[in-house]
Order: C-alpha cells, then structure tokens, then sequence
C-alpha cells in the first residue's frame, strides 16, 4: 500500500473506518514496507573488468527497481575487490541510466591483487526522485589492468557476499 | 557525446587483460575495455564506433587464446618464479641472490623497469 498525504482533521469531524483506514493503517503498512529492493551476490563467477569508462557491473543482477512515493531513496553497496595491478577503481550508481555523482563516481578503492583485497562500500542518499518507478544500477571502472569484484563465486579466501539495495526512507 | 555500449559474446576461458589488449590494439580510442561474469563476456565501446570496426570484435575474441599472457602478466609469474628461488636460509644466500632480490624490490618500487 503505497504513502498517501495524512488527512488534515477537523472539529467534530466523523472519524469513519475508511478514514482509519486510509490515512492510519494504510500509512503505517506504508511506512513498515517502504519500497525497497535488494539483491545480494552468490554468483557463479566473479565479475571483473578492464573498462576505463563506467560501465554496468551487472545489468540483470545488480539493477534494482522500485517505485517511491516521491521521496528520497537510499541506496548502498558494500563489496570486495582488487586490481591485478594495484591501480583505482572507481563506482557509482545509474539512475535510470544516468549516473548520479558524475566525473569519476561516488567511491574509488586502490587495491592490489598481490596485497590483498579491500572493502569498498558506500551508502548514498538520492532526493527529488519523482513518485514513478526507478531502476538503480551498480556501475565501475578502473584506469589500467583488470579490477575484480568478489561475488561469492567460490574464490578461495575471498568467497565474500557483495550485497546491493535500494530503499525509499521518506 | 558518445555513450558506451555493451556488445555480449560467449567465450570460455578467456585471459580478460590479454583479451583487452587485442581488442585496443585493434579497436583503438572508440574501445572502452571488457568485462566478465556471471552475464558473460562484455565489450564495451563508444556507440560511434565504426561498423567495420565493430566487425572485427567477434573474430577478435575467437582467436582469443585465454592461454597466452599479457607482458605484465609474464613479468609477474617471472617475478614470482625469482622470488620462489629466493626462499632459502639466509645463510645461503649468495651475492647474486642479494643482487637478484635488490634488482626485484627495485622494480617493484618502480625505480627501474621491470626486466
């Protein structure tokens, strides 16, 4: 049940059970099942690329859509990852194919591959989203050489879980 | 202002950074790099790319041998194979297993070119 503007009562008013129902239970379901989506990785294989522009990570995957009720959006990411030469690797979210920080994303990890992997993980708030439904997509790049997100594909001591979710908070 | 695409391909196993190679070699500035993963193989390039160009990718990635190493990647299992000829008590080291390790540790700090 989506959001509605809370009624505006007035004196000796008749409080029927529609009324309740609309604006208290309706919005309280509302606020306890606000849209969200999430999806968390256990793929058959890592993903990795040599992309030095933004790119999807994962088109079908890592794409989530909900349908706000014209609020704002929190979305987050929270993962592993290395570059097989220790250079940057960039991420940002597309939303609805345009991606919100611009330039060189929202988070840049350095991590080297004969080091170790390193977390990368962000949370993000989005405002001014209209009440219609928006599709959020994981995007990175990296400089030089091959960056690698673990996604639990089996990776001998990195079999992490990466998880992406997107949630409306007002 | 050209926006990057994806083009899909199949193609198992693949070397992803000797794969980038090739395909920049061949595809130049309008070639954004390759992804892999549970979706498969993903070229990335600018969508102004040329046609004929484009035509080249898929024979591209057929000849792709997932077995031949980039420079880098050859520097690496070079630098790990001296490495592994290294790991001996100390007293046994000689002075060209010193003048190996320095040689090593001074490429790695990139004061010199990798060998």
């Amino acid at each position: 049940m989506a959001w509605v503007t809370p009624r505006t009562w007035v004196p000796e008013e008749l409080v029927t059970a529609n009324l309740l129902n609309t604006h208290l239970r309706d919005n309280l379901n509302a606020l306890k099942n606000p849209p969200s989506a999430h999806y968390e990785l256990n793929q058959g294989s890592d993903y990795t690329t040599t992309s030095g522009s933004f790119v999807d990570v994962d088109a079908t995957n890592l794409a989530l859509t909900i349908t706000p009720s014209g609020g704002d959006v929190l979305v987050h990411f929270h993962g592993a990852v290395e570059n097989s030469g220790g250079s940057a690797i960039y991420f940002d979210v597309a939303v609805d194919g345009t991606r919100i920080g611009g330039d060189d994303g929202i988070a840049r990890v350095r991590a080297s591959a004969s080091l170790d992997m390193v977390e990368v993980s962000f949370t993000r708030l989005i405002t001014g989203l209209s009440a219609a439904a928006h599709t959020f997509k994981l995007q990175w790049k990296t400089p030089a050489n091959t960056a690698t997100l673990f996604a639990g594909a089996g990776t001998g001591g990195k079999d992490v879980h990466p998880q992406f979710w997107a949630r409306e908070v007002s | 202002m050209a926006t990057v695409v994806d083009l899909v391909y199949e193609k198992s196993p693949v070397n992803l950074a000797r794969l980038n190679e090739e395909l920049a070699a061949a595809l130049g500035e309008k070639f954004a790099g390759v992804s892999g993963g549970p979706g498969g193989l993903r070229v990335h390039i600018q969508d102004d790319m040329p046609l004929a160009l484009q035509d080249q990718i898929a024979p591209l990635i057929q000849a792709h041998d997932a077995t031949k190493l980039t420079a880098a990647q050859q520097a690496e299992v070079n630098r790990e194979a001296a490495l592994d000829a290294l790991r001996k008590p100390w007293d046994q080291w000689t002075a060209q297993d010193q003048a190996d390790f320095l040689r090593i540790l001074a490429e790695q700090a990139g004061l010199i070119p990798v060998a």
